[in-house]
């Protein structure tokens, strides 16, 4: 692996990823989900103790033998699907010209956006990873205006009268938007620095930041709930920091960017993957994984358990990678 | 005699066997002169190329004393007595195949070759013509000097020379191009330039294998990277103040011969919003200036694009005033927003280009006559709207701003106007993504461009978002070296 990252680096890809995932959930939120989502993250971080370990005593993913490599593929590529799917439902809400078009309208910006990321996963890792750092400074500007948007026009009545369906379904729910693991257990290895604190700083950044943005949701659409769709999305149509202009065309920005990157990133891990169990198929490795990705996200919108199995198998290669890594190595010695 | 036959072949002893191989090498060319006369006894000739030296040093230095020898036994004892007797110029060389000897004619040498040598003396007496230093044509400022590269090599070495007095200075000289023989001059600071680059830069100038080098165009490709890169890895200066400021942060530079400009390896993204009078005035007001530079290369591609998007796609973005106001001017307006903006920038573009490449006193009507064409009858026309034409003339100056990056602002202007005119907002972000992709990856030599900011180096922030004072940047000691990965 020579294209290495930064902690800084992995930890903006993997934080879009998760935040995108955020933006397109769908049904009612509470401070409980925001709750769920920091204790989901913490639960993450501790099965990933396995992971951290392998990767520190220099583990690479080529010691793991193909079945968990497959897992891992399989888990990303689900998650590349779903991704592409909640982007056209919530595509719907925020304003795309083709999208008017019908269903020929969601295909070109399929396309569009499929076009993009096999450009971005094709530059490499680290042309990826540093361009991440940028466009995740900017999410974190934009998001920090509606944040500060929503505090100010917030109401506090709103959290007490936004629903909690319940702390275990509120945590399941964080554990279903935790597809983007198996990505995290591909790129971890792309790490330069120390691997511990790149993990621990990622899943305490993604609890609190997912956190501060379903806060900031429920603070602005706490009342509306029922009503809404997708409630982050929402929030930010919602939220208007300035009494004289509307801003919020500007969240369609943040929203394309970060679902460009999020896909993309799930292209490059596969990519990689695929150079790893099927070393025989040497070009377009890029674009035969966003076609399958494009055509499960096709498949996963009537495919009610898709995100839970997704997250099964993304979590459950973010186990066996390490568990085999340490069988094998224990035979091995 | 095939192209390059002559230029391995050793240098005969027979002086008329010589002559005649060397006027067969020119094919009797006018501009090569062959003066044979006596000296010491022994029969010699004294080459030059007509216009490349100068006629009254030759005489005074060369012709004078070398025609005046004391009888010597053969051709070898009169070059070891002028070797060892006079010293007829500074720049001496000695040749000992064709190659070299028509090198050395070529270059303005006064070249002296006798009865039974294999060998040719030759003499640096350079007189030709050149334009003399001058203040930068492209890189103005207020503060600093004004004095910028020629077209002679061998100025702008000494330009860079007299501003860094010192041995860590080292500047190597190397011939490029197997008709042109052109000079090309590596320069570096021998203790701050990381090794690993230098060796990587020569290696990129041994595959150089073209004819001709007649810019830095022909060198630049071979040393940035094969991939595409929209913006380029390596920079151009006419400055040699800032030359030597790079040489100092242990950057390398390449000078050619026949180009007033120094090739700058390797070249990050911020440098492009820096200037000399930066560090001329006081920090707050450097910060300021570097922060409008920025804000006006972000306009100078998008603000048409944004506007285009907002006003077709994204009217809730627009105050209720502005609103009506567009409204009102893009009612009359026979074209579609799109097709209206695209015309204008591609007016723009003509008249610039016609302004360049005409002869100056041309160039200047053009721009009045554009001017008012543009600026007054397409508006009282209603071929064009007041507030487009303000956003594109707002967007063109601020491309003119940064003018090192004018070529990769002009395409992107275009390509983001269509992005944005065709697919708002989203069309503009998706560009971007791939855009600020191929920025990032953009690497020469393990050197990213968009360092400080993405590999970020918050030590690296001192002099790219603000402008530390010098009390402080004396103890930096900052090498480029800091961004390698």
């Amino acid at each position: 692996m020579s294209n290495k990252i930064t902690t800084f680096q992995l930890c903006s890809l993997m934080l879009i990823n998760d935040i995108f995932a955020i933006f397109c959930l769908c049904g009612g939120i509470s401070a409980a989900t925001a709750a769920g989502f920091g204790i989901g993250s913490v639960l993450q971080l501790i099965i990933s103790v396995p992971l951290i370990c392998m990767y520190k005593k220099r583990g690479t993913l080529s010691d793991c033998g193909k079945i968990a490599k497959i897992i891992l593929l399989g888990g990303i590529i689900l998650w590349g699907g779903m991704l592409f799917s909640m982007l056209m439902k919530a595509g719907n809400l925020v304003f795309i010209p083709f999208e008017e078009v019908g269903k020929w309208g969601g295909i070109i910006t399929t396309a569009l956006i499929a076009v993009v990321c096999l450009y971005i996963a094709s530059s490499g890792i680290k042309a990826m990873a540093r361009s991440a750092v940028i466009a995740a400074a900017l999410g974190a500007v934009c998001l920090g205006v509606v944040a500060v948007s929503a505090i100010i026009h917030s109401d506090l009545e709103n959290i007490k009268s936004a629903e909690s369906t319940g702390f275990f379904h509120e945590l399941s729910k964080g554990f279903t938007l935790s597809g983007g693991l198996a990505g995290f257990t591909v790129m971890l290895g792309f790490v330069k620095d120390n691997i511990p604190r790149t993990a621990i700083g990622y899943f305490i950044g993604k609890a609190v930041i997912t956190a501060a943005v379903l806060i900031s949701g429920v603070l602005v659409c706490g009342g509306i709930m029922k009503i809404t769709d997708f409630p982050i999305v929402w929030a930010a149509q919602l939220t208007q920091p300035f009494s004289f202009q509307r801003i919020d065309s500007l969240f369609l920005i943040v929203f394309t960017v970060f679902a460009v990157y999020s896909i993309a990133i799930q292209a490059s891990a596969a990519e990689y993957l695929v150079g790893e169990v099927f070393p025989f198929i040497k070009r377009y490795r890029c674009s035969i994984i966003l076609v399958i990705m494009a055509a499960a996200g096709a498949l996963s919108g009537q495919w009610i358990h898709g995100n839970a199995f997704t997250v099964i198998l993304s979590a459950g290669g973010l186990i066996a990678v390490p568990v085999i890594y340490f069988i094998r190595r224990k035979i091995r010695l | 005699m095939k192209e390059n036959d002559y230029k391995k072949q050793r240098i005969y002893a027979d002086l008329e066997q010589n002559l005649n191989y060397i006027k067969k090498i020119t094919g009797h060319s006018t501009d090569i002169l062959v003066n044979e006369f006596v000296t010491g006894g022994i029969k010699c000739a004294f080459l030059c190329c007509d216009g490349m030296l100068s006629s009254r040093a030759a005489a005074d230095m060369v012709l004078s004393p070398i025609t005046d020898l004391p009888k010597q036994a053969n051709a070898q004892g009169l070059f070891d007595y002028i070797q060892a007797h006079m010293l007829l110029s500074a720049d001496r060389s000695k040749a000992e195949n064709y190659g070299d000897l028509m090198r050395l004619i070529h270059s303005g040498f006064a070249v002296f070759i006798a009865e039974g040598a294999d060998t040719a003396l030759a003499f640096g007496v350079q007189g030709f013509n050149t334009r003399g230093v001058q203040e930068p044509s492209g890189e103005g400022n207020i503060l600093g000097s004004h004095e910028g590269f020629s077209e002679t090599i061998r100025t702008n070495m000494s330009l860079i020379r007299r501003r860094l007095k010192t041995p860590e200075l080292v500047m190597k000289i190397m011939t490029k191009g197997n008709k042109s023989n052109t000079e090309i001059c590596l320069c570096y600071m021998k203790d701050r330039v990381p090794p690993r680059l230098l060796d990587r830069i020569m290696k990129s100038l041994d595959e150089i294998d073209l004819e001709t080098i007649l810019s830095t165009g022909y060198i630049r490709p071979f040393v940035e990277k094969k991939s595409f890169e929209l913006f380029s890895s390596t920079g151009l200066s006419e400055r040699p103040d800032v030359v030597c400021s790079k040489l100092i942060e242990g950057r390398a530079i390449i000078l050619v011969d026949g180009v007033p400009y120094g090739i700058i390896i390797p070249r990050l993204l911020c440098e492009s919003f820096h200037t000399i009078d930066d560090y001329a005035h006081k920090p707050f007001y450097a910060i300021f200036l570097r922060w409008i530079r920025y804000g006006a290369f972000i306009l100078s591609f998008l603000l048409p694009a944004v506007y285009t998007a907002i006003a077709m796609y994204h009217p809730e973005l627009l105050n209720s005033t502005l609103l009506m106001l567009l409204a009102k001017e893009e009612e009359n307006a026979p074209l579609s927003l799109l097709t209206e903006t695209f015309i204008v920038l591609i007016m723009y573009e003509v008249i610039r280009e016609a302004g360049v490449r005409l002869p100056k006193p041309v160039g200047g009507a053009v721009s009045i006559i554009s001017g008012l064409i543009i600026g007054d009858a397409a508006v009282k026309s209603g071929l064009v709207s007041t507030p487009l034409l303000t956003i594109t003339a707002l967007s063109v100056l601020g491309g003119l701003v940064v003018p090192d990056l004018n070529p990769q602002i002009t395409l992107l202007r275009f390509a983001f106007l269509a992005a944005g005119g065709i697919l708002g907002f989203f069309g503009i972000s998706i560009l971007a993504c791939a855009v600020l992709t191929n920025m990032c990856g953009t690497e020469d030599y393990g050197f990213p461009f968009t360092a400080p900011i993405s590999p970020f180096s918050s030590k690296g922030m001192g002099d790219t978002l603000f402008r530390m004072g010098f009390r402080k940047m004396q103890n930096r000691n900052f090498t480029v070296e800091e961004y390698h990965e």
